[in-house]
């Protein structure tokens, strides 16, 4: 039976919101490029592409939860969209553009798919 | 289909050419168009329909069939509402009462009544002409720019539907990836109809129950239970797990948007298939040798730990 104590552990992967998409002097805030943990070469990064991404932060006002109640806890979904670069490193969009102060902060990849997106993980 | 016919099959030698055509699809669907016609003709064709094993004529059986030039025709066309009598020869000719709307015409000694395309209504005012003609077949409201338009759904999920990953067998224990029931290691029975897997926990083990889960939730594990002896009822199907309409009655006291979510209760049904399913998935678990640990496996919950990256991690 399962301990009523231990819940699940983390599912998802651990990301860190590197910056924009951006050439030298122009920065475009539509994409987002991430670094995902342990993810170091073109190979490991393709097997997030697809996947979802959130970012999770904390606000002052509590908002209503899909689950019930309310929560101080707000989130901006989005997902992995391709390779950046040869380092693991990938891009993602999200529902709107990451803020700024996200950068250096934690982003979360689920291990589920966008269902609308074109790659199902073959596993 | 059926206004084609009618008056190739009056005029005979006019629309010669055209009548194989319009006979054409009659042949074709004899039964279909005993449902389309009107009353009168649609029991003449029941009846036939009924007498023999109905097989679709071909165009030359139907073009013998057709009487010669000289006969009279058995007529078959019918206006609409009003039922055709054919009138005896000594009846004089233009007294049959007509109804509104309807007018008559004569083709040599037949009288065919057709109903009219208006009808002249009278209405009021001073200024306003006395009667106004009123079609009685009224145009379309809307005439569209393109008929039969297909209109494509533009948020299609573009991944194959029917495809499954092929890592996910009946019998695999597959991770739930998010939902109430995440972190829990399932055991994946078989695909529905719809798509969706079927799993369940067991239940007893660890308080997953029969459900749907769309395989997007699912990472399976390289471990595989024999299932193969177990039978999961046919009842256990799409039908089995949709959510019942909430029903609103009208004379509702309150606020609509009030919050009435009834918390969700097990049907017995539901118990009874779960508690069967899981006995035969345990005894299916115990006849493996690593049993304890397998329940041992089940029972606990999935979680990511540092250094295990799910890029390089083999499930």
């Amino acid at each position: 039976m399962v301990k009523k104590g231990t819940g699940p552990g983390r599912l998802y992967a651990r990301a860190v919101f590197t910056g924009y998409k951006r050439g030298q002097r122009n920065q475009y805030e539509n994409t987002a490029l991430l670094k995902i943990e342990g993810c170091k070469n073109k190979d490991d990064g393709k097997f997030y592409v697809g996947k979802r991404a959130v970012y999770v932060y904390k606000c002052k006002n509590k908002t209503s939860v899909p689950t019930g109640g309310k929560s101080r806890l707000r989130v901006l979904w989005g997902k992995v969209t391709r390779i950046h670069g040869n380092s693991g490193c990938v891009r993602a969009k999200f529902s709107s553009n990451l803020p700024a102060t996200a950068m250096g902060k934690r982003i979360r990849v689920d291990q589920r798919v966008d269902m609308f997106c074109e790659c199902l993980h073959v596993d | 289909m059926v206004e084609t016919k009618k008056p190739a099959a009056t005029k005979k030698a006019e629309k010669a050419p055209a009548k194989p055509k319009a006979e054409k699809p009659k042949a074709e669907k004899p039964k279909a168009d005993a449902k389309a016609a009107k009353p009168k003709v649609a029991k003449a064709v029941a009846k036939d329909v009924k007498a023999k094993p109905v097989k679709p004529k071909t165009k030359l059986e139907l073009l013998r069939e057709r009487k010669p030039k000289g006969t009279k025709p058995k007529d078959k066309t019918k206006p609409k509402p009003v039922k055709e009598k054919k009138p005896k020869q000594k009846e004089p000719l233009g007294k049959k009462p007509l109804k509104a709307g309807c007018y008559r015409i004569w083709k040599g000694k037949k009288e065919i009544i057709r109903r009219k395309n208006y009808i002249v209504k009278p209405i009021g005012g001073a200024n306003n002409g006395n009667a106004r003609r009123v079609l009685q077949n009224k145009r379309p409201a809307y005439y569209a720019a393109q008929l039969n338009k297909k209109y494509i759904s533009k948020r299609k999920p573009k991944t194959n539907f029917k495809r499954l990953r092929p890592s996910i067998t009946p019998g695999t224990v597959c991770i739930i990836v998010a939902g109430v029931h995440k972190g829990k290691k399932v055991v994946f029975l078989k695909r529905l109809v719809s798509g969706l897997c079927l799993v369940t926990g067991p239940f007893k083990i660890n308080a997953c129950p029969l459900r749907r889960v769309n395989q997007i939730y699912l990472i399976a594990t390289a471990t595989k239970l024999d299932i193969s002896k177990v039978e999961i009822p046919k009842h256990i199907n799409d039908r089995y797990f949709r959510r019942g309409k909430t029903v609103r009655s009208k004379k509702e006291e309150g606020d609509i948007f009030g919050q009435k979510t009834e918390k969700y209760v097990a049907s017995e049904q539901r118990k009874k298939d779960q508690e069967a399913l899981d006995a035969q998935l345990i005894t299916a678990i115990k006849e493996r040798e690593d049993k304890k640990m397998f329940f041992g496996y089940l029972g606990s919950y999935f979680g990511l730990r540092n250094r295990m990256y799910p890029h390089i991690m083999k499930f």
